[in-house]
């Protein structure tokens, strides 16, 4: 009964009801063998041939080559190939040689949408389709990387340069003050990542940017969807493709610091400008050591990558199986990580082809050496680097006599070593991930078709971390060995019911599909940790004790989960292939949301007309002119579970609501709960309505082709933690729909290609992007929302208000250095009081841009953001006989920085511009005064460490030689290339931080430097052979 | 043919039939709701505890306790001078601070942190049925008097101030504007004058620290004493006079051995016990040299040790209270240092790697086993205090000579010499009690000296401005102090954004 119910409610009844009346349909027959080539007569391998109106097909081997059996007599194959016009051929005989055009358009290309394919030619929505080939010429671990500058519209952003980080990935600029990230979707599964896909796995990219395309995903695809599809196996014999780089990576590090005499010398004046004692450490210079922590915390970090796949396919079963492993060791001592990927993809061909299964098992497993970046938004924490870049020269790294091989610092000097504390903890994590899935596809009759997947996504996650015990003065000492391990089992499962329709009646097509989904989430974990090993020799939790009063063993742990169920639909139509029109329609229960509010609908329309197959149409340059338009509404879940309770928080082993008592020293801790938070009953889906306006062309007989987009969106009810006044008492931030915003851009993306006929061939193609987000409704009471902060939990750099771009900054304005006393003096208002009473010759004038005659928080200004203007990629590519060049240049334009870091190395004195500070003798300099005092409050947030962010990175440059045919056949391989490049060569920028690329991921606070791991330029080295 | 038809028209209605919407309605299994809290005697034990934690800072975390609530409450008084080359509180310290520094806002968090939990303390347990009414009762005073503490230090700190009573979850009511100082003052009367009726003499020794009628009388006169309510003052302080007591080794207020203890009136409970959570504090190194393995951030201020060092015994050597407080230049001075093992080092062993002559050992403590943080209580009230604003509440009502006597308990104490009754006029015992009694005795502990300094600039009883107090007592940067600035912390930016009903204080 049980598993009745099981089976019923999942429908896995109805895909075997469907397999079962199959198997009445028969037909008479025909076996076919066949030569598919191109003009010159040469064979193309991989061409498949399908028999059309049903889903059977082929493909054909190295020799161009097929086998097709049992075709129904009066059948029509489609032969179709990458880079060749699709053709329809009747089988004449039972042996047939095909010929294929080479394909100029394109647009016959088929684009994976969601829930299914369409001709590139029928799309009337704004989706771009990566193109593979250059993305396989990238050598980068994840996929996220490799999509810079590939498609108009998609803004990349390395997260930072610690190998484990994800990239900043942003459809269309942000259009959500919640989580903007993009939908994943990989074959079939949606995801919240995509990390753990090995590239070369990957067949096909697809990006749904408008709401006509991204709907049909509707309560995720706020932030635009990435379709990517999995590489299957094509040709008919197996093959045994081989790819792999090596690349050396150098941290580039372009902050220049003090040494130690150097800081002596500018702390010693800014004390004395002060007129106080500077601390006792810079008074001799003979004293202490002069170190590089710098050079001692980074290393030469290589990245390597190995690819091994084998693939091949006959007639009733494709297959690949693929290897991967890629290695990253880091430019930071004691980082570093691993990924190994085995995917196995097939196709079984059932029933006469009606049915077709298709198995995916995919297993991921990462290993990361932990480095923690502190990265969005909240309390200003810098990073583990920048406190690197802060430790005194002064201090010893290494002491051989030290137990551990470290320097404990001279008192003084106060605690810690950055290096030493490094390298005796060690942290990692070892993440598993497991995805099956089976997708099954039957033909039914009347042009009906059914979908059948189930998927399921397993992570189980493993992190430990152990530190040795270590005395690096009083705030650096760790007594015995501790340890922590944490272990969490992730469950994602999916099931997809979908019905096809597809029909023609003379020049009407018709093309229809419904669906339903239901997908479960759940995960659980537990956390043991303790701070006192019996020995350090023992690396597991059953070496823990408690001596004392001082240890402790915790144990914590999580259980949640969240389900989602959606209806949903796609029809399109279109009239002589001419004029084409689309609507989808979704409707998604969350359980995330409240009963009242648990559904959202959302629905699209879309149309487009090909101008140039009318009649009247006759411009012969023109070979494509389709204008398109589409409007409709697309939601966002992207919130916490459970907000819509009124939750009572209970806070475990975090120190929050737990209090002491008792009548002696050491006294036991009681557990407090209370409401910390409110709960949101009326919390309910975001959503964004958009508007796309576009036009496909491709002119010059397909040799220039591209496409402009318009749009315009409007995100109502924005769900995101609500900054509220802490009177109330709360603590943590409640959500709520608090914000409406619109977002206006444009995308642009052309491509030219040379005559394919020569021996020197190359294209180009550009991307452009721009996008501008304006807020027009925020929270109670036209509210803001200040963040950015760059000192603890203060001094915003940022606000978001109405009627402003998300996020920019708010800053006083600064008007130079004072030059002398006169100069204050002479800055004053009406009432003949100064304005910066404070200030000395060599501080910074702040202006008074309200001109009320006071300096205070109502003179900020906004001014700009961190998002750029004009995002851009151009990609260039080139081939000569047997060598290939690829030039890839990316860059942004008019996005702002505020450099975090450069105020963080000003404060504590390691900044090289520091020797530059103004004095009575040093008048021509834009550093302000040295006073440790800072009377006039120099360092407060303004315009002076606001920073042009523009760049443009030659991001990679690669040139390959592939050995000529003769010569691999001869050394029994199919292809041979190796080429060489550098990745990250050079960056064009006025930017004086690390890194006008490494990008805060926090929405509210995007552009505030606050010093991340840098990034690294590379040195590559690589091949590819197929057997 | 059929065959088919049914098929499609089957699948049809098993797609389009609606599956069950319960697949959506899941539990949260992390967590209970305000529907299933507050029912039984351990949830109203949870919400005082709650209540209590807001004590040591809105996210309980020992940096935000010390480097932003302790340093937003000490760094602008005379009695300490902080470090210069850390970044901790040292604008406010120069008074040049802006209205985003992020101590004042960690201050104001805390307080109404601890409001919030106290409103919902207030209204949620006279609902739970299954305690006493005598239970409940103490539990609700327990909470009506932390809440008086925490509206105390918003009137003195910030002055204009939004009067939140009662916890609200309409997202849209949360916008307050500021109340009368006057009726804040009124709260915390009523408040204390409800909690001193029903809160119990004393715990049971599991749970000593928590609030008790001599913690709320001694609250209540001390606000009495802020407002010049000088009878009233005088009265309530001598309704717990006589039932305390002061422990006989002054240091024993500040090294654990007496947490709790005779001269305790109330604290805030520090453990170094960690089974559970860490609630420890650092105080400790914060204030010790880098000699001693510390981290120095603040320092007696060279005022208070000449002040100090006025403070003598019979034999004219220094007062216990004088060795309790700094670590000088002197044989008999000594400090831990708070390494492992921690031993007691004499300051001449250390005297040439010191960068001042002087520090601050009073919290400096190694912990009750060992690492750098400590689990050691901050006294709030202690008895010592309740003499001294007895003393001066006395003064001012005329009682010179028995305020004398007052005084003497807490010097005798120390062994420091007995002020002779008669030696001094109304007006010489209101100095010494101001800038000798109680900065020598109450030095740098927390919550005294700046709100003490502030009832006096402001108040009307021998009005002591401010600027120029603190330019006779060389407090570095006093001369950019501004009178009717700099007395109030700023209304914090960061709350102005979220409720723009608020009016920043004057001149910021």
């Amino acid at each position: 009964m049980r598993m009745w119910k099981q089976l019923r409610r999942n429908g896995i009844l109805l895909f075997l009801l469907f397999t079962g009346l199959t198997v009445f349909a028969q037909t008479p027959t025909l076996n076919l063998t066949g030569k598919v080539t191109d003009a010159k007569g040469n064979a193309i391998p991989g061409a498949s041939i399908a028999v059309k109106n049903t889903s059977r097909g082929t493909s054909t081997d190295a020799k161009g080559e097929f086998t097709l059996a049992a075709v129904p007599e009066n059948a029509t194959l489609l032969v179709s190939a990458m880079g060749f016009a699709a053709k329809e051929v009747k089988p004449t005989s039972k042996h047939l040689a095909i010929s294929l055009d080479e394909n100029v358009k394109g647009l016959d290309e088929v684009l994976v949408i969601g829930y299914g394919t369409q001709k590139k030619g029928d799309v009337t929505a704004a989706i771009a389709s990566v193109n593979t080939k250059n993305l396989s010429k990238q050598p980068a671990g994840n996929i996220g990387t490799m999509l810079q500058g590939q498609a108009p519209g998609v803004i990349v952003s390395s997260g930072t340069g610690n190998p484990s980080a994800q990239p900043v990935v942003l459809v269309r600029g942000l259009n959500s003050i919640n989580n903007a990230n993009p939908l994943y979707v990989v074959d079939g599964i949606p995801l919240g990542y995509a990390y753990d896909i090995n590239p070369n796995d990957v067949e096909s990219i697809s990006i749904l940017k408008d709401a006509s395309a991204a709907t049909i995903y509707g309560a995720r695809a706020a932030g635009g969807v990435i379709i990517i599809t999995t590489k299957k196996g094509k040709s008919g014999e197996p093959r045994v493709n081989f790819n792999s780089f090596y690349s050396i990576q150098r941290l580039n590090n372009n902050l220049p610091l003090l040494d130690k005499l150097g800081m002596n010398k500018v702390v010693r004046q800014a004390y004395a400008n002060d007129n106080t004692t500077p601390p006792i450490y810079v008074q001799d210079d003979s004293k202490y050591a002069n170190s590089d922590w710098v050079g001692a915390f980074t290393k030469q970090g290589i990245e390597q990558k190995y690819d091994l796949d084998v693939s091949g396919a006959s007639e009733k079963l494709a297959y690949r199986l693929s290897y991967g492993h890629w290695e990253n060791s880091g430019t930071i001592i004691n980082t570093g990580a691993k990924r190994d990927n085995v995917r196995l993809n097939s196709e079984i061909k059932l029933l006469d082809s009606r049915l077709k299964i298709m198995p995916i098992v995919a297993y991921t497993r990462f290993n990361n050496q932990n480095y923690s970046d502190v990265d969005g938004d909240g309390n200003a924490g810098f990073s583990p680097i920048m406190e690197v870049y802060r430790t005194l020269p002064h201090k010893r790294i290494y002491d051989p006599n030290s137990i551990n091989g470290y320097a404990k610092p001279e008192t003084e000097l106060g605690s810690g070593n950055p290096v030493g504390e490094r390298m005796l903890w060690n942290g990692r994590s070892i993440d598993d991930y497991l995805q099956l899935n089976v997708a099954a596809d039957l033909k039914l009759w009347y042009g009906f078709s059914y979908n059948f997947t189930v998927g399921k996504n397993i992570v189980n996650s493993y992190t430990y971390s152990q530190t040795a015990p270590y005395d690096f003065g009083a705030q650096s000492f760790v007594e015995n060995p501790s340890r922590s391990e944490s272990r969490g089992r992730t469950e994602y499962t999916l099931f997809t019911h979908l019905l096809n329709y597809e029909k023609q009646l003379g020049k009407h097509n018709f093309k229809a599909m419904y669906g339903f989904s239901r997908e479960k989430n759940i995960s659980q974990g537990t956390i043991g940790s303790g701070n006192h090993l019996s020995s350090p020799l023992i690396e597991s939790l059953s070496g823990l004790i408690v001596e004392g009063k001082s240890d402790y063993i915790r144990v914590n742990g999580w259980n949640y989960g969240n389900n989602l169920q959606s209806y949903f639909g796609r029809a399109s139509y279109n009239y002589d292939d001419k004029y084409f029109v689309q609507g989808s329609l979704r409707r998604d229960g969350s359980s995330r949301f409240g009963p009242l509010n648990r559904f959202g609908t959302f629905y699209s329309f879309s149309g487009g007309w090909n101008i140039h197959k009318e009649n009247f149409f006759n411009i012969p340059w023109i070979s494509e002119l389709k204008p398109r338009v589409s409007y409709g509404t697309v939601g966002n879940q992207n919130v916490s579970n459970f907000q819509y309770l009124a939750k009572i928080y209970l806070s475990g082993s975090d120190p929050f609501l737990n209090y002491p008592f008792g009548g002696a020293p050491s006294q036991p801790v009681y557990v407090g709960a209370i409401a910390a938070t409110l709960a949101n009953n009326n919390i309910k889906w975001e959503q964004t309505a958009t508007f796309n306006a576009g036009l496909n062309f491709s002119l010059l007989k397909g040799s220039v082709s591209g496409s402009f987009d318009y749009f315009h969106s409007k995100t109502s009810d924005m769900l995101a933690e609500t900054p509220i006044p802490s009177s109330s008492g709360i603590t943590a931030m409640p959500l709520t729909n608090i914000a409406d915003m619109e977002n206006k851009g444009w995308e642009f993306t052309v491509t030219y290609r040379s005559p394919a006929d020569k021996d020197f061939r190359w294209d180009v193609t550009a991307n452009l992007s721009h996008s501008r987000n304006k807020i027009i409704r925020l929270g109670y009471d036209e509210g803001v929302i200040a963040d950015g902060f760059v000192d603890f939990n203060n001094r915003g750099t940022t606000l978001t208000k109405k009627g402003q771009p998300l996020a920019s900054f708010y800053l006083y304005k600064t008007d130079g250095i004072f030059q002398s006393q006169a100069e204050i003096d002479a800055y004053k208002n009406k009432s003949g009081e100064l304005i910066q009473p404070n200030a000395k010759p060599g501080d910074l004038r702040f202006v008074d841009t309200n001109g009320d005659g006071q300096l205070d928080d109502n003179d900020k200004q906004l001014m700009g953001n961190g998002l750029p203007n004009l995002d851009y990629g151009i990609t260039f590519n080139a081939s000569y006989k047997n060598f290939d060049l690829m030039i890839f240049l990316n860059g942004k334009q008019g996005q702002k920085m505020y450099n975090g870091a450069k105020m963080f190395l000003y404060r504590y004195y390691r900044s090289a511009d520091l020797l530059n500070a103004w004095t009575p003798t040093n008048t021509n300099t834009n550093v302000y005064r040295l006073s440790n005092a800072d009377e006039n409050e120099n360092m407060r947030v303004s315009d002076y460490f606001l920073e042009d962010a523009s760049f443009v990175r030659l991001r990679n440059l690669q040139l390959g030689y592939t050995l000529p045919q003769k010569l691999a056949t001869a050394m029994h391989l199919d292809r041979l290339r190796i080429y060489a490049g550098a990745y990250n060569l050079l960056t064009f920028t006025k930017y004086t931080g690390f890194d006008p690329d490494l990008s805060n991921t926090g929405i509210f606070s995007r552009g505030v430097d606050r010093g991340y791991y840098p990034m690294s330029r590379s040195y590559v080295f690589g091949l590819n052979v197929g057997f | 043919m059929k065959l088919k038809i049914t098929g499609l028209v089957f699948s049809a209605v098993m797609l389009f039939s609606s599956c069950s919407d319960k697949f959506l309605d899941l539990q949260d299994k992390q967590n209970l709701t305000e529907n299933t809290f507050w029912t039984t005697r351990q949830h109203a034990l949870q919400g005082i505890t709650a209540t209590y934690a807001a004590l040591q800072g809105h996210n309980g975390d020992k940096w935000t306790f010390f480097e932003e609530v302790f340093v937003t409450m000490a760094f602008k008084a005379d009695d300490i001078d902080n470090n210069k080359n850390e970044p901790y509180g040292k604008n406010m310290a120069a008074f040049v601070n802006g209205t985003d520094e992020s101590g004042p806002w960690n201050l104001w968090a805390t307080c109404y942190a601890g409001i919030g939990r106290a409103n919902q303390v207030i209204e949620k347990v006279p609902g739970i049925t299954v305690m006493t009414d005598k239970e409940r009762n103490e539990i609700i005073a327990e909470a009506k008097f932390l809440r008086a503490y925490n509206y105390f230090i918003l009137v003195n700190g910030y002055e204009h101030v939004p009067l939140v009573l009662k916890f609200e979850k309409d997202l849209n009511k949360l916008q307050v504007p500021q109340a009368p100082a006057a009726d804040v003052w009124a709260q915390i009367e009523k408040d204390l004058t409800e909690a001193e009726g029903v809160l119990p003499d004393s715990y049971s020794s599991e749970y000593k620290g928590r609030a008790t009628k001599g913690a709320a009388k001694a609250l209540l006169a001390k606000t009495y004493l802020y407002q010049e309510k000088w009878p009233q003052a005088e009265a309530k302080f001598r309704e717990i006079y006589g039932k305390y007591s002061l422990n006989t080794n002054y240091v024993d207020n500040f090294n654990g051995t007496r947490e709790n203890g005779p001269e305790s009136v109330f604290e805030i409970q520090f453990t170094g016990d960690r089974s559970v959570s860490d609630e420890r504090h650092p105080f400790n190194f914060e204030a010790a040299p880098y000699a001693l393995d510390g981290w120095e951030i603040f320092y007696p201020s060279d005022w208070v040790v000449a002040e100090m060092k006025k403070d003598k015994t019979d034999a004219g050597g220094y007062s216990d209270r004088v060795y309790g407080n700094i670590f000088f230049n002197d044989p008999n001075s000594k400090m831990w240092d708070l390494g492992t093992p921690a031993t007691l080092v004499p300051y001449a062993d250390v005297a040439g790697s010191l960068s001042r002559p002087a520090y601050y050992n009073k919290y400096t403590y190694p912990n009750d086993r060992s690492g750098a943080y400590v689990g050691y209580n901050i006294p709030l009230i202690r008895y010592a205090d309740v003499l001294l604003m007895l003393a001066e509440a006395a003064n001012e009502n005329g009682k010179t000579d028995e305020a004398i006597g007052f005084i003497n308990e807490v010097r005798a104490r120390s062994h420091a010499k007995a002020i002779t009754t008669g030696s001094l006029n109304k007006d010489q015992l209101r100095e010494q009690i101001r800038n000798h009694e109680r900065p020598v005795e109450l030095a740098g502990e927390f919550g005294i000296r700046w709100f003490d300094i502030v009832r006096w600039g402001r108040g009307n009883t021998a009005k002591q401005a401010i600027k120029t107090l603190m330019q006779n007592h060389q407090k570095p940067f006093a001369n950019n102090f501004v009178e009717d600035k700099h007395i109030r912390f700023p209304i914090p930016l960061r709350e102005i954004n979220t409720n723009p009903l608020l009016k920043q204080n004057n001149l910021y």
